[in-house]
């Protein structure tokens, strides 16, 4: 919600630049304005602190700010500027703009054998530093979605339209590429006359083929996709949904049910690694210095989580400090986005923080008298094993320095889920009410279920946002965008979604020692199709394209003539 | 010009704008009070909202010459030495702010919602968040923090 | 936003006198819908001539099968009164489903019938049921008072004092709202008294209208069956990204049977 704004100002001794922005990383955004100026990187110093949501729009460096670099040179003052809800809509970049044709073929025995996709993305008026991997990369990584499809055909267009950018949008081209294998599943179904939870279970990737490698070449680690379905669809109750379709017809709703099961490859990553700086002070305080950096992801409490674990202290111990510009320009790290800084930088938090203890062990064995290898940690002190003599992290550090960096190289990791959603359509005035939605999510080891439910919740709203209105829409006519503003921009809105059933169903990465896998855009990358699908199922029609406003919908009830069963 | 003398947080003020200065602009520039936000042009997304004479408005889409002998209760006002205000625990609670670009005004319009109906039901909790919008949360966490601030306050 | 001068009347005659001395000065009552205008920079008022709080424009009553509205009364005020509660609830549920709470708690009823944005909730109360509107210069009937879009019977200068609706026999409102901005895509308010029934659809045209054809069934058998075969000529009425006419046209019948439902309920009023 926080629109795009900008401080910059010019130091004339360094012919260097200071820039405070909102964004998803500093060296990520120190980066770009050094590509796009042809100035060094250490001529920016890039100051971030809260950040007011991102979902990859705060990824990109915006034309407006290094205008206000020239400005703020030619001027000799600080340049601000603070985007209008207006002018973000016109100028922040786009999400999602894609047209995709799907072909599925399948055997007498309703096997997939082959999945073909035609796909065109609207870039905008020019490339974005994120649009063109998000729709063109990204979808190939998992382009057979959650099943065996050995033959695999896509061919990707850009267009360059006279619209704003589009650029990476939670999910980055994977919800796109879900949802239009999800919607294939589903029309098959509808064809073949199958129930679509059947014709899932008999093409998913069983769970002793992982690794999987697809027909693109992308490598899917591990997943139990039977398992983690038949979780969802039990808790679902899938199997009793037309008892609960004629008690809405009796009240003269349509009613339909959707699954959607899903995988994803989370952000590989920029820079060659992620690094973390850990040191103590002589209070015992334990600081983490990280460039990935949260825009409500609360990685102040998960990253301080896992180094609380790792160090067996109260997480009140430790802080967590994202993007210090002094520190920043010399760590290497990859900005928040893709679902991978838990992976990541999260992970590396823990590998530093060992790291810390194996420092702090030598350091330890001096001021003890031992040998380090007689030198033993628990929950903040390092004991000597046969004097059973103690030294604190705290005191350790008043006589010493006591820090460390951690690093790791992490890839893609594969986080999967399977999302049901009922939803109950007034046939009066198409308004759609979402009667139950359900998730099972596979983001491998949790550290907080609370940032993961949000996240789950979050992006799943968003994603309902997506299906039942989000819409930029420019007039044919003469250019002008219509919604440019919340009056015609339609936002979910509290009680949209009541309610949300949850679960976990963990397959560990072994990707990373906590095996952990993303899960930021999971959400949006499972409810497009779900929602859809039961849409659909509801509507009896073979496909109907977002957005599902009440009006689209109430037309699509009229031209098809569907009537609820009255008793 | 006018000179706008007001409460804010239960202190006085007085400052010199513009007649067309926004009252959020005053909390904001003048007081320097920054916790209140502008996330929008067109009065839908209520993160501007502060308490004005008690009740909640939409500190955009008021004057600040409007504001003139007005109480005005920002976000800054809730805690009270040091203790947060039983909306802001129950929002701490119950994950209910993730980026917190949305939650002062949330905050703000949940403490008056609660005024006028200190036990309501969920619909009348939907009816009385339509005025604030959230992008991180999906709603849900909030929804959930309003009926434990109820709860915290009926104590 | 331009600049303007910013006055607080003190009087609804020296507001008069104001209006009067500046062709440009607008008035200033809640604001909801001049502020966004201003910042919009869609409207250059040379004054804002601030009525809020002015007791002339305050007080809500009931007397002799009238109930009385001061222009100045908030949304919130109207939607929470015990009065108003009373003698036409459906008022009150009108009342409370405008903006959203924060909007509620500044708006105010004149200004909505003053301002007689085609998607306001208001003016369909007030020609439903047959209002009267009392400026400082002479009463108005709602039949003569709504003249389309953003347009009334106001002459430059004249002030809305007080609204006076008769209190009907039954009457109710439901409202469709816009996705987006929460306006009425199409709003039906339905009044039934002694002389007949009355039906007035807001959001779904130009400006309010009274939906006739209904009114007569309705006046004959105030059941949602007795409109099933009619609809509403949606020739004139709004299309946009949102809703073709035929659907606001649909709309503002559902509306429509869903107020009469609400009316033939044996505690519907």
């Amino acid at each position: 919600m926080e629109p795009r704004a900008a401080l910059i100002s010019y130091d004339a001794a360094n012919d260097s630049y200071i820039v405070h922005t909102p964004s998803q990383g500093v060296n990520m955004t120190r980066r770009q304005f050094a590509g796009y100026t042809n100035l060094s990187e250490d001529k920016f110093r890039v100051e971030v602190k809260d950040v007011g949501g991102g979902f990859g729009q705060r990824s990109t460096v915006y034309p407006e700010y290094i205008s206000m670099m020239i400005a703020a040179k030619a001027l000799g003052r600080p340049i601000k500027w603070v985007s209008t809800r207006t002018e973000s809509f016109l100028s922040d970049t786009h999400g999602r703009g894609n047209l995709i044709t799907g072909t599925l073929a399948l055997d007498k025995d309703a096997r997939f054998i082959g999945l073909r996709i035609d796909w065109i993305t609207d870039m905008g008026a020019f490339l974005s530093p994120t649009g063109p991997v998000s729709h063109i990369r990204n979808p190939s990584t998992c382009l057979n979605g959650v099943y065996k499809i050995p033959a695999l055909y896509g061919h990707f267009r850009v267009a360059l339209t006279n619209t704003m950018l589009v650029a990476a949008y939670r999910g980055a081209g994977r919800p796109d590429i879900a949802y239009a294998i999800e919607r294939l599943v589903d029309a098959a179904a509808l064809e073949l006359k199958m129930d679509p939870s059947d014709l899932r279970r008999r093409n998913y990737i069983p769970a002793n083929e992982f690794p999987y490698k697809t027909a693109t070449g992308s490598t899917y680690e591990c997943a139990d996709l039977p398992g983690l379905s038949a979780k969802a669809l039990g808790l679902a109750d899938w199997s009793g949904f037309e008892s609960r379709r004629t008690a809405s017809a009796k009240k003269g709703k349509l009613r339909g049910i959707g699954m959607s099961t899903v995988i994803e490859a989370t952000g590989a990553g920029m820079y060659p690694k992620d690094e973390i700086d850990i040191s103590v002070d002589a209070q015992g305080q334990v600081t983490l210095h990280t460039v990935a950096h949260s825009q409500g992801q609360g990685h102040e409490t998960s990253f301080a989580m896992v180094a609380a674990d790792a160090l067996g202290i109260p997480v009140e111990r430790i802080s967590i400090r994202q993007g210090d510009p002094d520190k920043a320009p010399k760590m290497i790290g990859n900005h928040s986005g893709g679902s991978r800084s838990m992976v990541g930088a999260g992970t590396v938090c823990h590998i530093a923080a060992n790291k810390l203890i194996d420092v702090g062990k030598s350091l330890a064995a001096e001021d003890l008298g031992v040998e380090p290898s007689q030198v033993t940690y628990s929950k903040g002190e390092f004991q000597a094993k046969d004097s059973k003599k103690k030294i604190s992290l705290a005191q350790l550090a008043a006589k010493k320095t006591l820090a460390a960096k951690g690093e790791g190289t992490f890839t893609s990791t594969f986080p999967n889920g399977c999302h049901i959603a009922e939803v109950e359509i007034d046939p009066e005035t198409g308004v759609t009410d979402i009667a139950s939605y359900l998730s099972v999510d596979d983001c491998g080891h949790v550290v907080s279920h609370t940032i993961v439910e949000g996240q789950v919740h979050g992006a799943v709203v968003q994603g309902m946002g997506q299906v039942f209105g989000e819409h930029i829409v420019y007039d044919k006519e003469s250019g002008q965008m219509i919604t440019g503003s919340f009056s015609d921009y339609v936002m979910p809105r509290a009680g949209q979604l009541k309610a949300m059933q949850m679960a976990e169903y963990a397959t560990l990465s072994k990707m990373s020692p906590l095996g952990i896998k993303g899960v930021g855009e999971a959400g949006c990358t499972a409810s497009l199709g779900a929602l859809v699908n039961a849409m659909s199922n509801a509507l009896g029609v073979k496909h109907i394209d977002m957005p599902l406003t009440p009006s689209k919908v109430w037309k699509t009830i009229q031209q098809s003539k569907v009537q609820p069963v009255k008793n | 010009m006018a000179k706008v003398e007001l409460k804010i947080n239960g202190k006085p003020h007085s400052y010199d704008v513009e007649d067309r200065t926004l009252l959020v602009n005053l909390i904001r520039d003048s007081a320097q009070l920054t916790g209140t936000h502008v996330g929008c042009d067109t009065s839908q997304c209520g993160a501007c909202t502060v308490h004005m004479n008690g009740v909640a408005v939409k500190s955009c889409t008021v004057l600040a010459v409007q504001a003139s002998g007005a109480d005005i209760i920002t976000i800054e006002g809730m805690a009270k030495n040091g203790k947060l205000h039983p909306v802001q625990q129950a929002f701490t609670e119950c994950h209910a702010l993730q980026c917190g670009f949305c939650t002062p005004g949330m905050i703000m319009a949940v403490a008056g919602l609660l005024k006028d109906n200190p036990k309501p039901t969920d619909e009348e909790i939907y009816h009385g968040l339509e005025g604030n919008l959230c992008r991180c949360t999906g709603y849900i966490n909030i929804v959930k923090a309003v009926k434990k601030s109820a709860e915290l306050m009926s104590k | 936003m331009h600049t303007f001068s910013y006055v607080k009347a003190t009087s609804l005659k020296q507001a008069g006198e104001l209006l009067a001395a500046n062709a440009d000065a607008k008035l200033l009552a809640g604001g909801m819908t001049l502020i966004p205008t201003l910042k919009a920079r869609l409207a250059q008022p040379s004054h804002l001539i601030d009525i809020s709080g002015m007791s002339e424009l305050t007080g809500i009553e009931a007397k002799d099968g009238k109930l009385s509205i001061g222009a100045g009364t908030k949304h919130a005020e109207v939607a929470r009164s015990a009065v108003v509660k009373k003698a036409i609830p459906a008022l009150a549920h009108l009342a409370n489903q405008i903006g959203d709470p924060q909007v509620r708690n500044r708006g105010t009823i004149g200004g909505s019938l003053a301002n007689n944005d085609p998607a306001a909730d208001y003016p369909s109360a007030a020609l439903a049921l047959g209002a009267t509107i009392v400026t400082d210069k002479r009463e108005i009937a709602a039949d003569d008072f709504f003249q389309g879009m953003f347009a009334t019977a106001l002459d430059a200068g004249e002030m809305i004092v007080k609204i006076v609706f008769p209190v009907p026999m039954k009457a109710a409102y439901e409202k469709f709202p816009h996705p987006a901005s929460g306006y009425a895509m199409a709003g039906s308010f339905i009044s039934q008294n002694a002389k007949g029934v009355r039906v007035a659809i807001t959001g779904a045209g130009p400006g309010v209208f009274r939906w006739k054809d209904a009114e007569t069934a309705l006046g004959k058998k105030m059941n949602a069956s007795a409109i099933e075969s009619l609809s509403v000529d949606a020739t004139d009425l709004n299309e946009d990204m949102h809703g073709t006419r035929e659907y606001r046209a649909n709309l503002a019948k559902v509306m429509t049977k869903r107020a009469v439902t609400k009316i033939a309920q044996p505690s519907g009023k």
